[in-house]
């Protein structure tokens, strides 16, 4: 039986490597997991999807209705499933008790109304390859009609499916480029809170190279302001939170609150 | 840059192989809780043999490794065939120019999750580069399926050989890459590299 999906998913793998757009790829897709049982998926980067940027992508056959629902009542801020795949890297069950314990009355909420547009039950891997967006690929079905060995061929080739429309809809996404070394010194202290005047003195450099190396960074993300660039430059995983909150000067070990037990 | 040890060099790169054992404990053992055995906080196990080849990427500056990998052929037994010989749906890959990759590894003092992918997709390029070199013309993988995902993103063509099982939580396959000039320049291109753009240590291919 393990073997027939095993079929199905190298058939997947090989087809999706010939087709040459989205929709072919979603329709692959479907034909493919309406065999193994399923009726719908999405496969998304986790973003406001109506406003979707460049290197994101959404291939779904869910009702449009729901989706235009669910954008109307901006559900994607809260959005049970979006939010779970920010922070967990297995997959899991929307029926899974252990998993709805952890949900709120909002978010319930909103799962309770995906219910009544025929998305009641399913099974969402979270997918996080990239340097920016979380993401995730789910399959919904009646509860009970799939095997779950089948989910496991589905999770295989979710991977492969998001990975290939990524790359189908932006063959550039690897090659995004980094501020340099010195822009990158320089933002770091400006998220430390340091100023423009103090930033020079640390790195030796004049106030107006500081100011330079700014505009540099503020170009480079696109953004207009400082606060913009770092919060942009810590989704890009550009700079650290551990860079920023860490590499304050030193205390001394009786300030620093430490707690060192002399042997 | 990359460096490859194996029984010719292994002596002149005892202290680095003693930090590589020591980061796989304390990424393996310490923080991903896998049971494996773990000796004077170094975490060897009975695949790392004489036969064994390492490509250790250490930083020129510090002289700290930033990633490790470990490559076994799989003529002898090695982690797919003794250990996970069920993930594979059409049996075991095995001969003279197929080696199985394994415990690779992160300097666990990468907190930066773009540095994280930095290391991981340079020795990708390594292990690519190693591969054309020795005449390879594939290598195995048991890997996790988060990992999958980061392996498609640089740029592999990896397949799977089965379907993957719950082990310790998380799902985990069989995987294969055929090794080609071709892809070599794609993961160089991914990693924004020039296409023949060499990233292990000169003496490299004298060792090899």
């Amino acid at each position: 039986m393990s073997h027939n999906y095993f079929d199905q998913v190298q058939n997947f793998i090989e087809q999706s490597a010939k087709v040459t757009n989205l929709v072919e790829l979603a329709r692959l897709f479907d034909l493919t997991i309406r065999k193994l049982g399923c009726t719908h998926f999405i496969c998304l980067s986790h973003v406001d999807v109506f406003n979707l940027p460049d290197d994101a992508v959404l291939l779904s056959n869910y009702p449009l209705e729901w989706g235009l629902y669910h954008h109307e009542k901006q559900y994607f801020k809260n959005d049970p499933i979006m939010d779970t795949c920010k922070s967990r890297i297995t997959p899991f069950i929307w029926s899974d008790p252990s998993w709805r314990a952890l949900l709120n009355f909002d978010k319930e909420k909103i799962l309770n109304e995906a219910s009544e547009f025929e998305l009641g039950e399913g099974h969402t891997i979270p997918i996080h390859s990239g340097d920016g967006y979380s993401a995730s690929c789910s399959v919904v079905f009646q509860p009970g009609e799939v095997d779950p060995h089948a989910l496991m061929a589905i999770q295989l080739m979710s991977v492969y499916l998001y990975e290939t429309a990524i790359k189908m809809k932006t063959k550039s996404i690897n090659q995004r480029k980094k501020p340099t070394t010195r822009q990158i010194e320089c933002l770091q202290m400006i998220a430390m809170g340091k100023s423009d005047w103090a930033v020079s003195k640390i790195l030796g450099i004049s106030e107006n190279t500081v100011k330079f190396h700014v505009k540099a960074i503020l170009n480079h993300y696109k953004v207009a302001t400082r606060n913009q660039a770092v919060i942009r430059a810590l989704f890009y995983g550009d700079i650290s939170y551990m860079d920023v909150e860490v590499n304050k000067p030193a205390l001394k070990p009786e300030q620093s609150g430490f707690i060192h037990l002399p042997r | 840059m990359i460096h490859l040890i194996n029984k010719t060099n292994r002596n002149s790169y005892t202290d680095i192989l003693s930090q590589m054992y020591k980061q796989r404990t304390a990424v393996f053992i310490d923080r991903l809780r896998w049971d494996l055995n773990c000796e004077g906080g170094e975490e060897i196990d009975q695949f790392d043999t004489d036969d064994t080849i390492y490509l250790v990427c250490i930083d020129d500056d510090s002289g700290k490794i930033m990633s490790s990998i470990r490559l076994n052929p799989t003529c002898k037994p090695h982690l797919m065939s003794e250990i996970f010989n069920d993930l594979c749906s059409e049996g075991v890959p095995v001969g003279p120019t197929i080696f199985e990759g394994s415990r690779y590894c992160y300097n666990p003092e990468l907190v930066s999750r773009s540095d994280r992918l930095e290391a991981m997709r340079y020795m990708i390029c390594g292990v690519m580069e190693c591969a054309v070199m020795h005449g390879w013309d594939k290598i195995t993988f048991v890997i996790n399926m988060p990992l999958l995902a980061h392996c498609l993103r640089a740029g592999w063509q990896i397949y799977p050989l089965g379907i993957p099982q719950y082990k310790n939580k998380l799902a985990v396959g069989a995987f294969a890459i055929d090794v080609t000039q071709e892809d070599l320049k794609n993961v160089r291109e991914n990693m924004g590299l020039s296409p023949a753009q060499s990233i292990l240590v000169p003496d490299f291919y004298d060792v090899a």
